[in-house]
């Protein structure tokens, strides 16, 4: 074995990736047996693993900035290292072999290249810093070791999700991250909501991950390989499989793996089950609910970016987008700290995922990182507020904590800021750099679908942006502003040092990560996140339009084409700035200086509000209830909401407007969703009910139907054909 | 030294291959005259002499499994193959855990000799089932499988709903039984023989020949009928919530794991020799015979996705556990049934392999109905909450067999699944692999409450969970094999590649 050296990567550094894989493990076992009998209940234990697992992280990291050729490395499992001809490090042949089926075999292995090493530090450090967070507002909890246990579990299976090679093995991890996820979400199972909120995230999930599984059925039986390298050079020598698959069934297996991160990053329609999913403790919301794993399905998307035909990516782009406009409207009704952050988390995902969809994968990616941390900082941030609040987390309790909580403050405007992509800041890079992507995408239009729906991701996109800054700065306000509206307000004080900390690093990391960058955007050097994540591309020689992508085929622009390119990136920036300005005027006139009548706007909320709380109520889905009440309810909301439209809608426009987009969200999902998840419930009842009645106890009965079956069977066999 | 002399003498060689039921046999006799003596009060001394007389069974069955791949034995009515020895073995080891399993059950007191004695004529009756080449032996096979289990099944003679089932189950297997018994009597007229491998080539002759549709349809499906019946297939499926919620729990374990799996040994013997193999129907290429096939394996396909679905739907509205697993039982006999649909291909060794890991998670999960019974005294969901605390350990490994049950990686159950639903795939039929996959899915919601009651809720009533160790450990083994072999199943693959070998079949 060689030892570590800047300038190569080698065996070393796959030792160095196996130690950071397995230490959280390591916690995690030593937690779930012994925790409590350690000193501590071993929370030092956790923590020390992972900032271990920081720095060699952060060594990996620093490696990949020197190293300048962009290295796609593909370890497996290696003992033996070995130098290709362009000088990348490329490990083989010592094959443990993992799975084994008359003949199809797959071998686990690590894919590392520039975005691993991107995601292993993001993942590793928010990890880091929610660890020491939780000393402090874990503490005291009769499950403390076990809490922390959990998050080595998580962690583990996050960074197994980042280093596999393989689409099983990443099905593997993406499923033990969604285990630990649930296992967090209900932590406090003791509470109903919290038992229920965790199997409504898993099961929810298991309607994105089935068609997830089939999409990788079908590329597997098409291709034979699981391997994304093997993948894409199959795809790039013959996309068509030899004539075994069509751009249709292309098309649907990735959509249907698509489906996969539409569950796990809480795209629509499967969005629901993130805001329950705040159940769990705060730390845990800002680690897994907004940071890391519901970004595994962007990240997924963006792996497999290549795979996706034209018609896919616009598929891609308008849920995103679509979820990206009607989650923001939810985080303005919410008075839930939490939730509004966990609206806002469904809205920045959507961004992510909309950007991939247009082809700006870096961008994607990029928005993927800075989110994390100022995300991140915003969750933590409301845990320390809720800390200080003694766990009370509606806003309207809030007000005034500005003064009492200062760092806390601070810390949280400045992830304000960043979310609303004022300049300087890191959001405003990654968000104006998907919006110029998406305005590519309406200038040249893609062959997915007619050109009118290229434009739609931009224009709901922009509208997102003006929305997100507005009920982010209400969000500020309501919280930190104005008087203090209850006695645990009076009687807030700031978190402890363990708590403010995190949150002192992540603010700075929600400035600096994209300030790095931040001179490219006036014109001088390049942008370093750019320079090392490339958007995926295959070594086609004939582009074949229906089945491939242009982005991962031609890589030359034409002339035209590079101007709006050009020309793109200026407009989406004066556009962004112009609405996101907009929105934070309309925060400070409403909730700052009370100038438009807040009080009014929130009477005729009133209704609205209640329509998304309902919300919480299909959890009895799952147990088989619906049926009229549901319906009929729903009508009757619809009704009295109309009333309410049309009899007192005698207020300013924009809150008009607000308030309606958020209504047809709330009937959207009140309808349309819980309509499906009820006509599915229904569908069973009926089923079992009919065969219920057959299964009556009556051997007469038993016996009638079995000869009924047979002369079925035999009827069905004749008239077959 | 008996065996060497068997040996020497060519004239006995029939004897030698049927050597393991005569230990059996022997096994089972000896139950009944200890049973007779005075003063064998001991309700262990018959579980144990049962035991004894497995284990040398599966001693030779070991022996044959590295002897010749293949001895006939009374003029070809018999026969040892691989596949066989599949599933004797596969048998042994279920009928071993559920003896321990009855020994653990506090509910059964008396009659321990009757019960044994019972028991071990139906694992003679598999043995035969599984090793017969013949309709005559199948069928006397069949039956002296269950008869016993009728039995077994009213062994609680004073309690109703015990006698109920068993009276039920002897009605309906008995016109199973019948309707099957015209099925051969068609197949026999249309070939002018019983032997199944002489079968498969005589109808494709005939077929081919004559060209008689209409009989031959109707000859498999009064033939699968009866299968169906064993296998518990819709719509064959009435008897077997009853059936299995009055039947002592062990009994029911045999019922659903070793029982069900003599069906399926029996089905896919009948539907290789008969249908699938070389020079049989499936493999001839005359345009109408094809279609005849593809209609086939077709309705076959149906009857797979109607039973998995129908299984799993009523599964969901079952407050009780043993009913639960019932329904359960039946949705995978549907899964099971997908391979069985495309025979010709991977099908067969797919079916092989869930079939194990269908014993594991199968004998995990009754095993801890039992072990929670035993101090709850009731089956229901509801009186099972917040056990899950009391003992973690083999809760936890319960849930693992449940997670296997749904089909979740890293189990068996999902290998199996996987090679399932491959087989169905590349035989080109999606859908049934779509119906499977939302079947998986539905399924998450029933396995996972009984999870959910168990860690997630708390108990009503205080009670003492009376501890076992043996039960504790049979539970934990099983969850810990259910998840080996979800991670390392290549032996497992190999020895149903050997398994489906029926070898040297002409």
């Amino acid at each position: 074995m060689d030892s570590f050296s800047l300038s190569q990567f080698g065996a070393f550094d796959l030792a160095l990736m196996l130690v950071i894989l397995l230490l959280p493990l390591l916690s995690f076992v030593i937690l779930i047996f012994v925790g409590r009998k350690l000193p501590r209940q071993g929370d030092w234990l956790a923590t020390m693993n992972l900032s271990i697992c920081l720095g060699l992280a952060l060594l990996l990291f620093a490696k990949m900035l020197v190293h300048e050729e962009a290295p796609e490395l593909a370890f497996r499992s290696a003992a033996v290292a070995g130098v290709d001809a362009a000088g990348n490090g490329v490990i083989e042949d010592y094959n443990p072999i993992w799975v084994d089926v008359i003949g199809f075999v797959v071998k686990p292995g690590i894919l590392f290249d520039n975005l691993t090493a991107i995601m292993l530090v993001v993942v590793t450090l928010i990890s880091t810093l929610v660890h020491f967070f939780s000393i402090g507002y874990m503490h005291g909890d009769p499950r403390y070791s076990r809490y922390f246990a959990y998050l080595g579990l998580f962690t583990f299976s996050m960074i197994g999700l980042i280093l596999s090679d393989n689409l099983l093995l990443l099905y593997v991890f993406w499923e033990l991250v969604g285990v630990s996820s649930f296992l967090l979400i209900g932590f406090w199972f003791e509470k109903p909501s919290a038992a229920s909120a965790c199997v409504k995230a898993f099961i929810t999930n298991r309607v994105g991950d089935f068609g997830f599984f089939i999409g990788i059925a079908i590329l597997f039986t098409s291709f034979g390989v699981l391997g994304y390298h093997e993948l894409f050079s199959a795809l790039s020598a013959d996309p068509t499989a030899g004539g075994t698959l069509s751009a249709g069934l292309l098309t649907a297996a990735g959509v249907l793996l698509f489906m996969g991160a539409v569950g796990k990053s809480a795209q629509m329609p499967l969005h629901i089950w993130l805001p329950d999913a705040m159940e769990g403790p705060t730390p845990v919301s800002a680690l897994i609910h907004a940071a890391t794993m519901v970004a595994a399905g962007v990240y997924l998307v963006g792996r497999l970016f290549v795979v996706f035909t034209p018609e896919a990516l616009l598929v891609i782009a308008l849920i995103g987008a679509l979820t990206a406009i009607f989650a923001a409207f939810l985080g303005i009704v919410m008075h839930d700290i939490k939730k509004v952050l966990a609206y806002s988390t469904i809205s920045q995902l959507g961004y992510m995922i909309a950007a991939i969809g247009v082809g700006a994968v870096t961008a994607g990616l990029f928005h993927l990182m800075t989110h994390a941390f100022f995300k991140a900082l915003l969750f933590l941030g409301s845990g320390s507020v809720i800390y200080g609040m003694h766990h009370h987390q509606d806003m309207r309790e809030m007000g005034g904590l500005r003064k009492k909580m200062p760092i806390t403050f601070a810390c949280m405007f400045i992830a304000t800021l960043a979310i609303s992509g004022v300049p300087l800041l890191s959001g405003f890079l990654s968000k104006d750099a998907i919006l110029a992507g998406a305005l590519f995408q309406w200038m040249v239009p893609g062959s997915g679908g007619p050109a009118w729906l290229y434009a739609l991701p931009f224009v709901l996109l922009l509208m997102a942006a003006g929305v997100t800054s507005f009920y982010m700065f209400r969000l500020i306000f309501l919280t930190f502003f104005g008087e203090t509206k209850s006695e645990h307000a009076d009687h807030a004080h700031e978190s402890p040092k363990v708590m403010t900390v995190p949150l002192i690093v992540l603010a700075v990391l929600a400035i600096g990560s994209g300030g790095l960058g931040l001179t490219s955007h006036l014109g001088i050097g390049t942008h370093w996140f750019n320079d090392h994540v490339a958007a995926p591309t295959l070594d086609v020689n004939e582009p074949n339009g229906a089945f491939l992508n242009t982005r991962s085929t031609e890589l030359v622009l034409t002339e035209d084409e590079e101007h709006a390119e050009h020309s793109s990136h200026t407009i989406a920036m004066i556009c962004s700035l112009l609405v996101a300005g907009t929105g934070i005027f309309l925060a400070c006139c409403f909730y700052l200086w009370r100038k438009l009548s807040a009080a009014k706007v929130a009477a005729v909320l009133a209704p609205v509000h209640r329509t998304l709380e309902n919300k919480y109520y299909f959890d009895n889905l799952f147990v088989g209830v619906l049926s009229k009440k549901v319906i009929v309810g729903g009508l009757n909301r619809f009704l009295w909401w109309f009333d309410a439209t049309i009899i007192d809608g005698i207020v300013n426009l924009t809150a008009r407007i607000t308030r309606v987009l958020a209504a047809i969200q709330g009937l959207f999902d009140k309808i349309v969703v819980d309509g499906l998840v009820n006509l599915v419930g229904l569908v069973t009842i009926v089923w079992g009910f009919f065969a219920q009645r057959l299964q009556t106890g009556r051997i007469q009965t038993y016996l009638m139907m079995f000869l009924i079956g047979f002369v079925g069977l035999a009827a069905a066999f004749f008239l077959i054909g | 030294m008996f065996q060497a002399i068997l040996a020497t003498s060519p004239m006995l060689s029939d004897i030698q291959a049927f050597l393991p039921e005569i230990y059996l046999t022997v096994g089972l006799l000896l139950v009944v005259i200890i049973d007779l003596l005075p003063g064998m009060t001991d309700r262990r001394i018959p579980a144990l002499l049962s035991l004894v007389g497995l284990a040398f069974a599966a001693r030779v069955l070991w022996q044959q499994m590295s002897g010749e791949p293949r001895i006939e034995a009374f003029g070809g009515l018999f026969v040892v193959d691989r596949f066989a020895l599949f599933f004797k073995l596969f048998t042994t080891i279920a009928v071993t855990v559920v003896i321990l399993y009855s020994l653990a059950w506090k509910r059964l007191e008396s009659r321990m000799g009757e019960y044994y004695l019972v028991l071990m004529s139906a694992v003679l009756g598999i043995f035969v089932l599984v090793s017969s080449q013949h309709l005559l032996m199948v069928y006397i096979g069949l039956e002296l499988l269950s008869i016993p289990s009728y039995i077994l099944t009213g062994y609680f003679k004073n309690q109703r709903k015990s006698s109920e089932a068993s009276l039920k189950y002897v009605i309906y297997g008995s016109v199973a039984s019948g309707t099957m018994l015209y099925g051969f009597s068609l197949l026999y007229g249309l070939t002018g023989t019983l032997r199944l491998d002489e079968i498969g080539p005589a109808l494709a002759q005939a077929f081919s020949e004559s060209g008689n549709p209409e009989a031959t349809a109707l000859a498999f499906l009064m033939v699968l009928a009866g299968f169906g019946y064993k296998i518990a297939a819709v719509p064959f499926h009435y008897w077997l919530p009853d059936v299995y919620q009055g039947a002592p729990i062990p009994i029911t374990t045999f019922l659903a794991v070793a029982s069900k799996a003599a069906g399926f040994g029996v089905l896919l013997r009948y539907m290789y020799l008969v249908y699938g193999a070389p020079g049989a129907l499936a493999t001839l290429s005359d345009v109408d015979v094809v279609a005849w096939v593809d209609k086939l394996s077709l309705l076959i396909g149906i009857v797979a996705a109607v039973t998995m679905t129908l299984g799993n739907l009523a599964a969901l509205r079952q407050k009780n556990v043993v009913r639960l697993l019932a329904y359960s039982s039946i949705a995978h006999a549907g899964y099971l049934l997908m391979g069985v649909a495309v025979i010709g291909s991977s099908g067969l060794e797919a079916v092989l392999f869930y079939l194990v890991a269908y014993l594991i998670m199968t004998l995990g999960a009754f095993g801890m109905v039992i072990y929670l019974s035993n101090s709850v005294k009731s089956e229901e969901i509801e009186d099972f909450r917040g056990a899950g605390w009391k003992a973690p350990i083999v809760c936890g490994a319960f849930v693992m067999c449940l997670v296997s049950l749904v089909g979740l990686p890293p189990t068996a159950g999902f290998v199996g699944k996987w090679m399932l639903f491959r087989g169905v795939i590349e035989s080109g039929m999606l859908w049934l692999a779509v119906v499977a996959g939302l079947n998986s899915a539905i399924s998450l919601y029933y396995y996972f409450r009984v999870a959910k009651a168990l860690f997630l809720e708390k108990s009503e009533k205080e009670y003492t969970l009376k501890r076992s160790p043996v039960m504790a450990a049979i539970i934990i083994g099983l969850s810990v094999l259910v998840v080996y072999y979800g991670l390392r199943f290549g032996g497992l693959i190999d020895l149903v590649q050997q398994a489906n070998l029926f070898a040297a079949v002409q």
